[in-house]
């Protein structure tokens, strides 16, 4: 469906997005449907939702309106740097018209503050890298882009918002562009100030020489070969000895040297080894790293885009009920039972079983007969033999059901055993509090009302069922016993 | 593209297997949660895709009842039948007439058949017993791979051990602890690895789920610190200037800057509530002073702070201006260290702009309230707590989650002096009218305060 994108137009559409999505909106349904149709990763996802978005064209044309802008003030600066460089090497040349050029005097305006600057520039890097990116040429530059955003009129309009997108890419690679700022400037200086000495070198005879006042003439000719040791290993002329010491002025009338072809290699060879193409080798490297950075995906922990994700690729599509419900049964709503005291005394013997819960040393006085916690097949068995067989017959069966445990049919079924067995059946639910701190309280009355319909099902009379919290102390074995027919 | 990995979740009534539907979806509605028996009475599918492809079909079903009566009946029908167990669930399946009373584990059952793995969701705050028993006994017997899950291990009753060991005595030895309630991401992580070493054909896709979940989940702590480090930074960089020499002014400038502070605090926590998919009006999503989006307690209120165990400092003002700081310092504005070579230009004209007004400000007697340290430590506090809670609440959740489980987190003093920086760029601010501007040293800023309060959400 979609073409393999050039990289440039991915890096408008990221930019694009980063711009629309400053726009706090809930998610486009139908731009949301564009992108779930969309192949590919999150990113490409992202990409398509604010494609698909009605501002797109608009933001998409003003990003790139802006990234021309940018790039026209960038040659601008260029040109009036390169401008720059060639008036330098003119006024280097003698702007009085003379023909004797200082060769040194020449080096030191065109090289002395570049290389000065290019070492300030590697110092900070290598020490303060923030520092750098903060404040330098380019910084001042991207203060400048501050002010105009302000001008645009802060939020809201497209051009801000594609201005900020931009510029916030920007700033986050500001240490390398305004390492390539300033490399590109300077580079563009130097190229200014070659084609200068090409001109001037070309259409006028000069004469090059070296001056001094303090200096001996050895330290010059040691500082020629010097500069020329580079130059001349890579097989380009310099001036030879003789040559050097031959253009050393010492007042009054010119000197014609027999050289002057060596002197102009070893000024063509200064600027450009020592001067431009050091700058454009960290042009080219500023510029990959700067792209590294602006060319970086999307960032998709950015809040913006985060929310969008999962709307994006939902982690659940569509969900479809496979087998429906069976007509059930309406639940009951608030089947009311006695309090404790209500229930008359048992009219005999007392046997005592637990229902999801242990009995034993739980209890607060013993029954006739412990039947012990009913769980399973074995035991249910074991206790309705006990009930028929025990002498003297058991009266009542109390069970006591945990309420913390949910009722099923399991219960109802089991109940219905256990009520079938002789003696009359009384429910005992216990454990009330701890469930109310659990689920809250009208869970905790709904889950009563479920244990008494589950004991309902089982035939067990409302009057026969009341709820005792057996954790409660003192209360609790009064009614406790009173229910199984111990002595108050 | 392969067939998906199809899991049916089962287990006792109100073991939570819908919840544990809704976490793994993170889809808040779906089916029906409740604390009564049988809530779910029909097998709902849920399919989890991952780049448009359907990774995994995920089917809900009834819980199981009656396990004890079930099993009974099952060794019925193999004794009178003469068929082998696996037959045996298969013919309670066929049998459609219902008279036997287990349709709704027929449902469930028919379910396991059908899938490659079932996850048998067990409620650890319950105790072990017979019904638990059979119910596995009778998943063993259906031929399919089961997965015990122990829901509510988050909980002080949980039964963790006693669970293990019961299981382990059923030859279950690969378990997952995993709260439907309390999210824990690596529950998660876990519970599909061990489906991915269960089943290895579906090893690969699954590993692929199991990479896109993490990101997600750091994407979402990453987004989560980013929202709060923008709020910090805001209301760092927040000022309101008046006139000093007039008291009506300040303490309108304090009234002014409080009601932007409230609002912009107020847009974090939606923000938050919806990065997270929850919403507002989610019944008590958390147990956090929070109601419709807003913090019930007052940022400014000394009371707060104490609340939060952040000391108001020495200088605490009081009255209008408390949790304010005024800011008529020149000082302190080094110009020093900064001054490298060959910077001379960009800096001159950054610190012109930069301390410029704060001079001329100074010069004609107009003082700004700014937020002071203690408010803005705050801040980070609580908006962090909330960012926890959130990460942690699962989607299946239909209580708050518990005190204690998203405790205030310690946040290192860090914070403020990061956010100094932003204090001397009022431009950074949205609260001071307009958009927050500022280039890549805002960003900057906002990206050290992320990295502060990210493993902070862990």
């Amino acid at each position: 469906m979609t073409a393999p994108v050039k990289d440039t137009s991915l890096q408008d559409s990221r930019l694009t997005a980063e711009a629309m999505a400053q726009a706090a909106a809930a998610p486009d349904r139908q731009a949301l449907a564009v992108a779930r149709r969309t192949p590919g990763g999150t990113e490409a996802k992202l990409i398509a939702y604010f494609q698909a978005l009605p501002e797109a064209g608009a933001t998409r044309h003003m990003v790139r309106r802006v990234q021309r802008a940018l790039g026209l003030v960038m040659l601008l600066g260029r040109v009036l740097a390169l401008v720059a460089g060639a008036a330098t090497l003119r006024t280097a040349f003698g702007a009085d018209g003379g023909i004797a050029i200082n060769f040194y005097g020449a080096m030191i305006s065109l090289l002395g503050l570049n290389t000065l600057i290019l070492l300030a520039w590697a110092i900070t890097l290598a020490i303060a890298p923030r520092t750098a990116g903060d404040n330098s040429l380019g910084a001042a530059l991207l203060a400048l882009w501050r002010m105009a955003l302000t001008r645009l009129g802060g939020a809201g309009g497209i051009p801000a918002r594609a201005a900020l997108a931009v510029g916030r890419r920007v700033g986050a690679a500001r240490l390398w562009v305004a390492s390539a700022v300033s490399h590109s400037l300077w580079a563009a200086f130097l190229a200014g100030a070659c084609l200068m000495a090409v001109i001037l070198l070309s259409t006028r005879q000069y004469v090059f020489r070296w001056e001094t006042t303090i200096l001996n003439a050895e330290s010059y000719v040691a500082l020629t070969h010097a500069l020329a040791w580079l130059p001349g290993a890579l097989g380009l002329p310099v001036p030879t000895d003789a040559a050097i010491r031959a253009a050393q002025w010492h007042g009054g009338g010119i000197i014609a040297s027999a050289d002057q072809a060596g002197w102009v290699s070893l000024l063509f060879s200064c600027l450009i080894l020592y001067g431009l193409l050091p700058r454009l080798a960290l042009l080219a490297f500023s510029l990959w790293r700067a792209r590294r950075i602006m060319r970086a995906p999307l960032d998709l922990s950015r809040p913006e885009f985060a929310a969008l994700v999962p709307h994006l690729a939902p982690v659940v599509e569509h969900t479809r009920i496979v087998s429906p419900a069976p007509d059930g049964t309406p639940r009951p709503a608030g089947l009311s039972i006695p309090d404790a005291t209500d229930l008359p005394p048992p009219p005999g013997p007392v046997a005592v079983a637990g229902w999801e819960m242990e009995t034993g040393s739980a209890l607060p006085a013993p029954a006739a007969l412990d039947l012990g916690l009913i769980d399973g097949a074995d035991a249910m068995d074991r206790a309705v033999e006990a009930l028929k067989t025990s002498r003297p017959r058991i009266a009542r069966l109390v069970v006591i059901a945990d309420l913390s445990a949910t009722p099923d049919r399991g219960v109802t079924a089991g109940l219905k055993r256990l009520n079938a067995a002789g003696p009359e059946t009384v429910m005992l639910f216990t454990g009330g509090a701890a469930l109310v701190k659990r689920l809250g309280r009208p869970q905790a009355a709904d889950r009563l009302t479920d244990w008494v319909s589950a004991a309902h099902a089982a035939g067990i009379p409302l009057e026969h069922m009341t709820e005792i919290d057996l954790a409660d102390g003192t209360n609790a074995i009064s009614q406790w016993r009173k229910l199984v027919g111990e002595p108050a | 593209m392969n067939a998906p990995l199809q899991m049916a979740v089962v287990g006792h009534t109100n073991a939570g297997k819908t919840s544990l539907m809704r976490t793994l979806t993170r889809k808040r509605g779906f089916g029906e949660v409740s604390s009564r028996p049988a809530t779910t009475r029909h097998v709902e599918l849920a399919e989890i895709a991952l780049g448009g492809e359907a990774l995994i079909r995920l089917y809900d079903t009834p819980g199981l009842e009656d396990s004890v009566g079930l099993l009974a009946h099952l060794d019925g029908i193999r004794q009178r039948q003469g068929v082998d167990w696996t037959q045996a669930v298969d013919r309670l399946i066929a049998d459609k007439t219902l008279e036997n009373g287990f349709g709704q584990e027929a449902k469930a059952l028919a379910q396991v058949r059908r899938v490659d793995v079932a996850l048998y969701v067990v409620d650890a705050r319950d105790p072990v017993r017979a019904r638990h028993r059979d119910e596995l006994e009778i998943l063993g017997r259906c031929a399919v791979p089961v997965l015990p899950i122990l829901n509510f291990v988050a909980d002080g009753e949980a039964r963790e051990d006693e669970w293990r060991r019961e299981l382990a005595r059923k030859n279950m030895h690969a378990i997952v602890a995993f709260d439907t309630v309390v999210f824990d991401e690596t529950g998660e992580i876990t519970l599909y690895a061990k489906i991915a070493t269960m089943l290895d054909r579906f090893k690969a896709p699954l590993d692929r789920l199991m990479a896109s979940l993490k990101a997600r989940r750091q994407q979402l702590r990453q987004a989560s610190a980013r929202l709060i480090a923008e709020l910090l930074v805001d209301t760092a960089a927040a000022r309101q200037s008046y006139e000093q020499k007039d008291p009506a002014a300040a303490v309108q400038a304090a009234e002014h800057i409080k009601a932007a502070v409230r609002t912009r605090e107020a847009d974090c926590v939606k923000a938050l509530i919806a990065l997270h998919e929850f919403a507002d009006e989610d019944y008590a999503l958390t147990d956090l002073p929070i109601e419709h989006g807003q913090w019930t307690e007052d940022p400014f209120d000394p009371a707060t702070l104490a609340g939060y165990g952040i000391s108001a400092g020495k200088a605490a003002a009081t009255g209008a201006a408390a949790g304010l700081a005024v800011d008529l310092m020149v000082g302190g504005l080094t110009l020093g260290a900064a001054a490298a070579a060959g910077a001379a230009l960009g800096f001159l004209f950054d610190t012109a702009r930069k301390h410029g007004g704060k001079l001329m400000d100074r010069l004609s007697g107009i003082a700004a309230m700014t937020v002071s340290d203690a408010t803005l430590m705050l801040l980070a506090t609580r908006e962090t707590a909330l960012a926890k809670a959130l990460l942690m609440r699962g989607h299946g959740a239909v209580t708050p989650i518990a005190p204690g489980a998203a405790a205030s987190p310690t946040l290192p003093r860090d914070i403020v002096s990061t956010l100094k920086t932003a204090r001397r760029h009022p431009h950074w601010s949205g609260i001071n009218g307009g958009s927050a501007l500022g280039g890549g040293r805002r960003q900057e800023v906002v990206e050290q305060v992320q990295k502060i309060i990210a493993p902070r959400l862990q």
